[in-house]
């Protein structure tokens, strides 16, 4: 690790997710090498998660599951890192394709989610083709210690077009 | 939000998220116009405490009152035992840290809907959610190790309660999904609202919307943040002295301001 000065620490740097292949196969070493306890004695979930759904999930996520997938999807995305009362906080920034409207009415979007929507994947993809330039490699970066795993931020074309003055009622 | 050069803006937040939302807009930064949240915060502060001590419903509860009061009496007496864990011994999950059907299964055992869909999902039913959903979060805690770090943010939270009015005063709009927690009545959910306008009903929803009806959320979010928008531009120079007694927010549906 290289020192940093609080500057550079809460300095928005740009961040890309490559986690590796060892990773990866540790996990399914684990997962295969899963010590399991015997089955639940009900015949529903009222004393937890149940072995059955338990053990399909584990067949799945060691022989099917792809983690290069949502990876690709993330690393298409706008990302970056910055540290907020001492804390890394990962975030997936995605300006909005109206520039204008955005000025004009200064108005802007926060979304705090604990997971990736496709929505964001979608306004992403239109983002990426525009804004290439914010979307840069960081060697090295593979993980993110943060609590709060996405801090997300769309604008307008992520939750719809340029605000309008719509009459309340049915959306 | 500020770093990034934005001088407005709205948030939007379900589960953690939706307490983090309406903590903001308690904080009411003059930035914030407006939240939206899918897990609103509704219940009364004395409701919240009988219901945490399984006590039965009061008398005087309506219909939706009385539905919310008994869901909300089943997260606390059987469906959040993750919850209390993490809040009085994270850093003893060792396990969950340790092997990875261990911290599986502790995702997979949120609320009792979401694991009933889930279960489908594994035994090859079709949801709209799919395994790769559900295994990209879980993956994504294990590789980054972060599962305890991640449960001890209920230690931190000292107890607060998650659903109870939290004291909102910026505009607010609130979505209510049937599968959630509880479905928020909106009599909870206006109270202290005094400009509230229809809170709408999801046709279906999910405890964990952000995975299984993003579209529906975005598209109601999307609504209720530019009224809650709107109505903070026009309000912006009052916004702050006004009195709102509490807002509460919980999951989903949409309150037009």
């Amino acid at each position: 690790m290289t020192p940093t000065t609080a500057t550079d620490k809460t300095a928005i740097r740009p961040f890309r997710v490559n986690v590796p292949e060892t990773e990866l196969t540790e996990l399914r070493r684990r997962i295969n090498a899963t010590k399991w306890p015997e089955r639940e004695t009900v015949t529903d979930a009222s004393q937890g998660v149940q072995l059955a759904t338990t053990q399909a999930l584990a067949r799945y996520w060691a022989t099917e599951y792809d983690w290069r997938k949502i990876e690709a999807k993330m690393n298409a995305l706008p990302q970056f890192i910055t540290e907020i009362d001492g804390l890394d906080i990962h975030f997936i920034h995605v300006r909005s394709k109206h520039e204008n409207a955005l000025a004009a009415d200064r108005y802007a979007r926060m979304a705090w989610l604990d997971h990736r929507t496709d929505e964001g994947h979608r306004s992403a993809d239109q983002s990426h083709r525009t804004r290439r330039k914010c979307v840069r490699r960081v060697p090295g970066r593979g993980s993110v210690d943060a609590r709060l795993r996405f801090f997300r931020q769309a604008d307008h074309d992520w939750l719809g077009p340029p605000p309008t003055l719509r009459v309340p009622g049915p959306c | 939000m500020k770093r990034l050069g934005y001088t407005k803006f709205v948030a939007q937040g379900g589960d953690w998220g939706a307490v983090i939302t309406e903590l903001m807009g308690v904080q009411a930064p003059p930035e914030l116009l407006g939240i939206h949240t899918n897990m609103p915060n509704v219940i009364p502060l004395d409701i919240d405490g009988l219901a945490f001590s399984g006590k039965p419903a009061p008398a005087n509860l309506s219909a939706d009152e009385k539905l919310a009061y008994e869901r909300l009496s089943f997260v606390y007496a059987k469906g959040i035992g993750y919850g209390f864990q993490m809040g009085l011994r994270p850093q003893t999950l060792y396990g969950i840290a340790d092997s990875p059907v261990g911290l599986a299964a502790y995702f997979l055992d949120h609320d009792a809907r979401s694991y009933e869909m889930i279960a489908r999902v594994f035994a090859g039913g079709n949801e709209g959610l799919t395994r790769d959903d559900v295994l990209d979060n879980i993956t994504l805690t294990w590789l980054t190790n972060t599962a305890l770090s991640g449960a001890r943010l209920y230690w931190e939270n000292k107890g607060a309660s998650f659903f109870a009015v939290k004291g909102v005063v910026v505009p607010t709009a609130v979505s209510v999904f049937p599968d959630e927690l509880y479905p928020a009545p909106r009599s909870w959910a206006e109270r202290g609202v005094s400009q509230a306008d229809p809170l709408q009903q999801g046709r279906q929803g999910r405890a964990l919307c952000g995975l299984g009806t993003a579209t529906t959320l975005l598209k109601r979010g999307s609504c209720g943040l530019q009224i809650a928008a709107l109505v903070g531009n026009r309000r912006q120079r009052t916004r702050r002295s006004q009195v709102f007694e509490t807002l509460a927010i919980r999951k989903e549906g949409v309150l037009s301001l």
